[in-house]
């Protein structure tokens, strides 16, 4: 077929399409009204979808709760009312011609019941009790009320089993990486893909071009938080597969917030607080002769000094370098509307002063979404968010600019100018923190996230569903070197300006349709047929220019400027189908099929699909079943799929890079060879079986327990196989290789435990464990090694993915002086297992009180276990040799010997320390003004909340915090290294609704 | 409504909406990235200019380095051999480093591994460009410069690492092909083949220039010092192939001048660990070093020398030089036994030091205040004897002519191979002055990185001998 044709086909359809729309509809016959109410408060309920079963007609509540649908024709109906958070409600309800019928429903709500709604990768609703996988719902709009949240990661840290939230440290406007159900891929991203309001939006963990050390900031906190309506937290293949390519790692489904009909509700915040680091610093020390000359440890052994006594100095904490931060934030927003048309619109202001003089946050975002009834056939949402922010980030980590490693790799003696350039550094070995601070790195952020929902019903079994929409983040990175300023060398000292321009483009266009239909009086069904296109742009221009006139920060103050440029594109096409049986609403059975091709597969590889089977058997609704009086409702589950990772956009060719060279007297063009490619790539497959099952406790539920066992399988995975040095090609070579495997379980309990008029206590407790394997890493492959310092962690069959290794080794004070020699420790002959980086078990408690009426009190406590943190800070402290294992005869004889190890053998060994830990990462209190405060000021409610976050940690870890990664948020790189721990944050906030 | 009705909006609608990704009715997954260049892209003989410079830049950067320090940048040639032996010493923090200048490199240090990658692609990039001359235009000068720059990679090789460096190749289908591991003598054949390959092919006298240093100076490392000095006999003192350099790009910049002045992470050594060359404390003006402005270096405490001849990032780097020939000869004679007043040492050695004009290309580049080399007096027997012998004579005047040009540690090393000297009394030994090592340790030349064992047929070094 020729493109002309096809471009007319293309308008056909579409004006035919379109056409459909306007067809004339049904008669009008009569109607259905009444008022939906919370069945415990009695208190009416916006925004309820009230719809009559087999029909296309249907009504939104609105601020009373009240709802009227019109055109009915005369029958019997069963009416239902769903909105995410409760369990749908249902009444049968008979409209006879020319008359109304009135019928109020009473919803439920609870934390997780099985009527409660969620959103299916197909755009439907759906009730969980039809989903054949644990489903994890974090209702935001209720947490940003319980304790306010700084960003989008501190929503969702610790709120659900299975979703790991890893910080890397404390530094403001840094980002964290997001694992679900462990890491699978080796040499991939880990992160779940982000969806909004039903398109995919950038998700980038680590999203700077320009480094500080270490950390960066992620995409994902972009979005406010207090726009969030819910999350979803598709945690695996076995429910992801219809996510296509790249789902993986499951899904982060965020809904913002909607309007609800009735008068325009404004909702106002202020939100002030303070943050302070908490760490607690080491010194540096230096042994000294009875004569005041140097001494270490290891020369006092060899018999060549004796150290009399110690000299200290503690560059943070004495000359520290941080200051209170301060937090503000201000928001506004407003919602409401007709039955027909509704809005939600917003505001908000967050500035953060970090703990660091250059650490300064600034964000602003708007939202505007627009609900439309078009027709009782048709409704249209479009949502939209602006986010403009300015980061300037600290200089730190891994980094001889930063301030945390010129006071941790410092001097004890203030005397001693290490730092240089003849003035007192007091103790700070590379820049005083003045110095440092005068270094400017920032990122500018303007990011639009725009889409088009609409929902087309031509007749009451068929529903069509599209979305489109496209995120849009322009992002300039810039730093500043004054000249002058950084004595570190002749370079810096010249000055230089770096000025970075990057464009992220991500645009999703989803088609599908759902036939709904009975088979019999006991058995219905859904289909569902759709398609997806997503397309990923990414292009960036580097500028940078050394010898920087002073005054400027501009690359057009620099003398010798440098110019680069970066483009990337994906595109994935899929298709996908699945077919839904329930048989006497208590049994379902799901089977789905996706087929995706993606632009960055090999030239030798066009097509995967990925399946999935799923069941839910509500089996306390069988008559077979026992029903004690204990028991409200019981649900087995089990599902199966697969989902995959694409590779890299260049990681399937052969390639070379352009170059200037040097030659015959000027700068002539040239290239290098970029990447040896792979035409037979394929994306990484992975396959997920879960299996559990629900309960729910006591009266009216007041107990829910889940219980998820999970079996999740990478194959074919994609691994930047380390190429060996001496075929002088690129370092490494994408390749189907090797298996991943991670297993586990997930707990949850939640319970109402009192709930009375005057005291209530809710109380919410998760477990997780998850086994990570690398079980097969390829035939001939050796194991792939990294980390800090280029050989600390590893990839290694029959290990969990990015481990610990290196010599073990033993010590004992054979001579019993006291202290430790270098012929007193004994290392292994091969490097073994030392620890896993991540966490395999942990769990966490909230508890909400409410009391006195007016009071609740939430709490939230974190634990994880089981991994490991090198602390190489401490290692390096004694490389520099002002450890206290290195030069005080007192320390631990551990402590010897780990730093005789790495300073005589280089083991990391003696640093490898157990980073298991409790957390209290939030307590907050909040008190609900009586109505009679609020109306004073013309408002209709008042709250006041005190939050306090990061308030306690129990750990055996001996560095300063258990949670830091000097490697920001890259895949497996996990390192404590001169990194900035998280600070605490105590934060008030007024909220007042008008 | 009725339900053929309703049929026919639904295939409408979904017809519509599949062709939505075809809207543009082309390929809907087709995607361009124009950063990079495909083979295909390359296959024209008008490319050659521009696959020539790329294999040259690629020698170059494996040569010279770019410049590390510490966060990034790549070692080169005269970086890590020089900081091995006693050309260089390390100021600065940077433990990869210091292992190194401390004689105790391990397999896993990342800096050793770049060094080699490094090493490895740009033999690969010199010969995949002398594949394409050998293809497009055999009369090129550039043909014979390429398959020179290749047996320099292997030369490289042989003098910097131990015996067991394999050398593996990539198929353009991109079939891996594992090298088995070879030792020095082997791969300084496969340089000497090379070498002779461009003999045979180019007709530039500077282009044969190149090849006969090229091969003289494997055929020393061999031994074989007769035909080294043969094979360098027509080799005009005056000629010199330099290695050129810009403030362009980072990957353009003299990495010997930007580690050593701007970046201070290595400093101009001087009798280094007992028996480093002294450099500065016996002044040559072939050597020019000057203390640093800021006075110490990256680390705060070692004192920062600046060496002179490389005066900026845009100066160039001899790669083979008449000299060169000149002392290969000298050294032809002292095995022979020729070392009398007038004879074929002593006029081989002074040749160079009477005649400025013709090794200009010593003279220091760019740097205010630093003079050129000027005439130097006639060495004499004396001269040997105050040497301790025409050996240290012949071995103090490559230091000085040849200095952070690639040569020293090869020299360090064939002092034990094929004089009989000690490790010990050859290279930097006894207490090693930074923190990190209290002694120095006993390496005379790098193993091979650990990346390495990625290859099957790789396992170590076959042996660590000098």
């Amino acid at each position: 077929m020729n493109t002309t044709r096809l471009r007319r086909l293309c308008g056909f359809a579409l004006f035919a399409a379109f056409a459909s729309l306007a067809a004339p509809l049904v008669a009008q016959q009569g109607s259905v009204a009444g008022r939906v109410t919370d069945k415990v408060s009695s208190q009416p309920i916006q925004g309820a979808e009230v719809l009559l079963s087999g029909t296309n007609l249907q009504a939104i509540t609105n601020n009373d709760g009240r709802y009227r649908i019109d055109h009915v024709p005369p029958g019997q109906y069963q009416a239902q009312v769903r909105l995410i958070g409760y369990a749908m409600g249902q009444q049968p309800v008979t409209v006879a011609a020319g008359e109304a019928a009135s019928l109020d429903i009473a919803m439920s709500a609870a934390a997780i019941p099985l009527e409660a709604l969620v959103v299916s990768a197909t755009g439907e609703t759906q009730r969980v009790k039809e989903l054949g996988n644990a489903v994890a719902n974090i209702a935001a709009d209720s947490i940003t009320q319980k304790a306010p949240v700084t960003n989008v990661a501190d929503l969702l840290n610790s709120r659900t089993p299975g979703l790991q939230v890893i910080t890397s440290g404390g530094t403001t406007g840094s980002g964290t990486r997001l694992r679900i159900r462990g890491a699978s891929s080796l040499s991939l991203s880990n992160e779940p893909i982000l969806v909004v309001d039903g398109i995919r939006v950038d998700n980038e963990a680590q999203s700077t071009s320009i480094g500080v050390g270490g950390q960066t900031p992620s995409r994902l906190n972009d979005f406010n938080p207090g726009d969030v309506e819910d999350v979803e937290v598709v945690k695996g293949p076995s429910a992801a597969a219809l996510y296509g390519t790249d789902a993986a790692n499951g899904v982060i489904q965020i809904r913002t917030k909607q309007g609800r009909p009735g008068p325009t509700r404004w909702t106002s915040f202020i939100e002030g607080g303070v943050l302070n680091d908490v760490g607690n610093w080491p010194a540096n020390y230096r042994g000294l002769t009875a004569a005041g000359g140097g001494c270490s440890l290891e020369q006092q052994t060899a018999g060549l000094c004796t150290v009399a006594r110690l000299q200290t100095l503690n560059p943070i904490e004495q000359f520290s370098p941080f200051r209170q931060g301060i937090r503000e934030q201000y928001g506004l927003s407003a919602s409401g509307g007709s039955e027909q048309t509704t809005f939600y619109t917003s505001g908000n202001f967050e500035r953060e002063r970090g703990v660091f003089a250059s650490n300064d946050l600034r964000n602003v975002s708007l939202r505007a979404n627009l609900h439309n009834q078009l027709s009782r056939l048709m409704d249209v949402t479009v949502s939209t968010g602006y986010v403009s922010s300015d980061l300037n980030l600290p200089q730190n980590d891994n980094n001889d600019q930063g301030i945390l490693p010129s006071g941790l790799l410092g001097t004890s003696d203030t005397s001693r100018n290490f730092c240089a350039q003849g003035h007192d550094c007091h103790g700070y070995g590379f820049l005083t923190p003045q110095e440092a601070n005068q270094i400017f790195t920032g990122q500018s952020i303007e990011r639009f996230t725009g889409s088009l929902n609409v929902n087309f019903r031509p007749a009451s079994f068929l529903t069509f569903r599209g979305v489109a929409g496209t995120d849009v983040t322009n992002q300039s990175d810039n730093e500043t070197t004054p000249p002058n300023t950084i004595p570190l060398d002749q370079d810096r000292l010249d000055g230089n300006h770096v000025a970075d321009r990057i464009q992220t483009f991500t645009y999703t266009g989803n088609f599908s349709g759902t036939a709904s239909y009975r088979l019999s009086p006991t058995i219905s069904a859904s289909t569902t047929a759709g398609m997806q296109y997503t397309k990923d742009v990414f292009n960036e221009v580097d500028a940078s220019g050394r010898k920087l006139v002073g005054g400027t920060n501009s690359l057009a103050g620099v003398v010798v400027p440098t110019v680069g440029e970066n483009t990337d594109e994906f595109v994935t096409l899929g298709f996908y189908g699945q077919q839904q049986v329930s048989f006497n609403d208590r049994l379902f059975l799901t089977a789905a099929l996706r087929g995706d091709d993606n632009s960055a597969f090999g030239a030798n590889f066009n097509f995967i699909t990925y399946p999935k089977i799923s069941g839910s058997w509500v089996i306390s609704d069988e008559h077979f079943f026992p029903h004690p009086s204990w028991l409200s409702s019981f649900r087995l589950r089990a599902a199966w799929g697969k989902s995959g990772r694409q590779p890299g956009p260049n990681d399937a060719l052969q390639f070379f890079t352009p170059v200037a060279v040097a030659a015959t007297g000027t700068d002539v063009p040239g290239v290098t060879i970029g990447s040896l490619g792979n035409v037979d790539l394929r994306p990484e497959k992975t396959r997920e079986v879960e299996a559990g099952f629900d309960a729910d406790l006591l009266d009216q539920g007041r107990v829910h327990f889940e219980f998820t066992y999970y079996d999740k399988d990478s194959r074919d995975a994609l691994i930047a196989r380390k190429l060996a040095p001496s075929l002088g090609v690129s370092d490494t070579r994408f390749q189907n290789l090797g298996e991943v495997s991670n297993k586990g379980v997930e707990l949850l309990l939640t319970a109402q435990v009192i709930n009375s008029q005057n005291l209530g206590w809710s109380l919410s407790a998760s477990a997780w464990s998850n086994k990570n394997r690398l079980i097969h890493l390829g035939q001939g492959i050796t194991p792939i090694i990294f980390g800090l310092g280029g050989a600390s962690q590893r990839h290694e069959e029959g290990y969990p993915l990015g481990g610990y290794w290196d010599y073990s080794y033993t010590f004992t004070d054979a001579n019993h002086d006291g202290l430790i020699d270098v012929s007193e420790i004994t290392v292994a002959s091969a490097q073994s297992f030392q620890g896993s980086t991540q966490p395999d078990h942990g769990g966490t408690i909230t508890s909400e009180f409410t009391f006195l009426r007016h009071f609740r009190l939430y709490g939230l406590l974190d634990a994880r276990y089981g991994n490991k943190l090198d602390n190489s800070t401490e290692e390096f402290r004694c490389l520099f040799g002002i450890c206290r294992g290195n030069r005080d005869p007192t320390a631990s004889l551990a402590e010897q010997a780990a730093s005789v190890s790495t300073r005589n053998f280089g083991l990391e060994t003696g640093y490898f320390e157990d980073a298991s830990f409790v957390k209290l990462r939030e307590v907050s209190l909040t008190y609900s003004a009586p109505e009679q405060w609020a109306r004073r000021i013309g408002a209709s409610t008042l709250s006041f909340t005190v939050t306090g976050r990061n308030l306690h940690t129990w750990t055996k870890y001996k560095g300063v915090d258990p949670e830091l990664n000097n490697s920001g948020q890259t895949n497996f790189s996990t390192a404590d290294f001169l990194t900035q721990p998280p600070v605490r944050y105590f934060i008030g906030r007024v909220n007042i609704t008008f | 409504m009725q339900v053929s009705g309703v049929l026919l909006r639904l295939s409408l609608l979904a017809a519509a909406f599949s062709l939505v990704p075809l809207a543009g009715c082309n390929d809907p997954l087709r995607v361009t990235d124009p950063d990079i260049l495909t083979p295909g892209q390359l296959g024209d003989p008008s490319t050659l200019p521009t696959v020539r410079a790329g294999a040259i830049g690629d020698f170059s950067l494996a040569y010279t380095g770019d410049g590390s320090d510490g966060s990034g940048g790549v070692e080169g040639v005269i970086m890590y051999g020089g900081l091995l032996a006693d050309e260089w010493i390390n100021s600065e923090t940077f433990p990869t480093r210091i292992e190194v200048d401390a004689r105790r490199t391990q397999l896993t240090n990342a800096d050793l591994d770049l060094w080699f990658r490094t090493l490895s692609r740009s033999r690969r990039s010199v010969e995949n460009a002398a594949g394409r001359f050998a293809q497009l235009a055999t009369t090129d000068p550039g043909y014979p410069e390429m398959l020179s720059l290749s047996g320099y990679t292997y030369l490289f090789f042989a003098e910097n690492f131990c015996n067991g460096v394999p050398i593996s190749q990539a198929t353009p289908s991109g079939t891996l092909v594992y090298g088995d591991p070879l030792t020095n003598a082997q791969l300084l054949d496969t340089a000497i083949a090379r070498f002779d390959s461009a003999l045979a092919v180019s007709g530039d006298p500077d282009m044969s220039s190149l090849a006969s240093v090229g091969k003289g100076r494997a055929l020393v490392d061999l031994g074989n010092f007769a035909a080294a000095a043969t094979a360098v006999s027509g080799v005009p003192t005056s000629f010199a192939y330099f290695l050129e350099h810009s403030e362009n790009t980072d990957r353009e910049n003299n990495g010997a001048f930007k580690a050593n002045v701007p970046d201070q992470r290595y400093s101009a050594a001087d009798v280094e660990g007992v028996n480093g060359f002294p450099f500065l404390s016996v002044p040559d003006p072939r050597t020019p070093i000057a203390l640093d402005p800021a006075g110490t270096g990256f680390d705060g405490t070692t004192p920062l020398y600046d060496n002179l001849r490389y005066g900026d990032r845009k100066s160039s780097i001899t790669l083979g030089a008449g000299v060169e020939a000149r002392l290969i000869e000298a050294e032809a004679a002292l095995q022979a036994g020729d070392t009398l007043a007038g004879g074929g040492f002593y006029t081989a050695l002074n040749g160079p030091r009477a005649n400025p004009a013709d090794r200009g290309y010593f003279d220091a580049t760019t740097r205010a205040g630093t003079p050129a080399i000027g005439v130097l007096p006639d060495l004499t027997p004396v001269d040997a004897a105050n040497a301790g012998g025409a050996v240290n004579l012949l071995f103090n005047e490559r230091a000085r002519w040849l200095w952070l040009t690639a040569h020293r540690l090869s020299d360090l090393r064939r002092l034990i191979r094929q004089y009989g000297r000690a490790a010990d009394s050859v290279f930097p030994t006894g207490p090693y002055f930074k923190v990190q090592f209290p002694q120095y340790g006993t390496d005379v030349n790098f193993p091979i990185p650990i990346d390495e064992q990625n290859n099957p047929n790789f396992a170590q070094c076959i042996d660590r001998n000098p």
